[in-house]
């Protein structure tokens, strides 16, 4: 499976890009890297901009991320189009997660005290 | 009556084999000629849900195990199946998609299905669970003719 991981940064952001497809086969290696880079940063972005798809488990592994970096209080974004931001919206996981088109996008996604999740 | 084009694949029942169904489903919806490509999108993620499903069921089981994928297509609908030999019969209920939670593990997958497919049918094989799915094309002037 055609799947490739990087940490990079954008303003306070860390930000975990993927190329390639998230499903069972590589679900592990993306949420070792969502791990380690929760313990980095209280900024958390996932650029799933170059990500052909992203499953259920792919999904799954998102909101754990989201959940750890929620529940210390930081900041957590996706960044998707196309088909992975409708599998975000098929499963309404776009109404619980600051889900954006663009990097650019990120500047206007609030703190999680006034953040879209409850 | 219509008999369809068939495609089959057998894959392992392993996640490294996802991908080659996702794949070899995108190449059937292509050749059936009047999917577009966000269509073919979905229908990538659509395979990958029947497939992991399948591994999950089978991963219960020690047998070594082939998942059968099999692609038919006609002129008015494309039909997707995932058979596993996993023994078992678990059909369940068309699930409503749950309120979204942030501390839900899980259990994305039967609500995807159910989004981007017309009907979704839990069926017994011989050996296992058959998921088939059905897209039915979106041509309002077939209907009227």
């Amino acid at each position: 499976v055609y799947f490739h991981v990087r940490r990079a940064h954008h303003g306070a952001w860390t930000v975990v890009h993927v190329v390639g497809e998230v499903d069972l086969a590589t679900a592990p290696e993306f949420r070792a890297e969502l791990v380690a880079a929760t313990k980095e940063s209280g900024a958390l972005a996932i650029d799933l901009t170059d990500c052909d798809l992203v499953d259920s488990v792919g999904l799954g592994v998102t909101l754990g991320a989201a959940r750890r970096v929620r529940s210390s209080g930081g900041r957590f974004a996706v960044v998707a189009s196309g088909v992975v931001r409708r599998a975000f919206e098929r499963t309404r996981l776009d109404e619980i997660l600051d889900v954006v088109e663009s990097m650019s996008a990120l500047e206007a996604v609030p703190l999680a005290e006034g953040g879209t999740g409850s | 009556v219509t008999t369809g084009r068939v495609d089959e694949l057998e894959i392992p029942a392993d996640s490294r084999y996802v991908a080659a169904a996702r794949n070899f489903v995108a190449d059937s919806a292509r050749a059936a000629g009047w999917l577009d490509e966000d269509q073919i999108d979905d229908l990538r993620l659509v395979a990958s849900e029947l497939v992991t499903n399948a591994l999950r069921a089978q991963a219960h089981h020690a047998l070594p195990a082939v998942i059968t994928v099999r692609s038919v297509y006609h002129d008015d609908r494309f039909e997707l199946s995932v058979a596993d030999s996993a023994g078992g019969f678990d059909a369940p209920v068309a699930p409503p998609l749950p309120e979204p939670d942030l501390h839900r593990e899980g259990g994305f997958g039967l609500p995807l299905i159910e989004a981007l497919t017309d009907e979704a049918h839990f069926v017994r094989n011989g050996s296992g669970t058959t998921v088939r799915v059905v897209v039915y094309r979106p041509d309002p002037e077939r209907r009227a003719g």
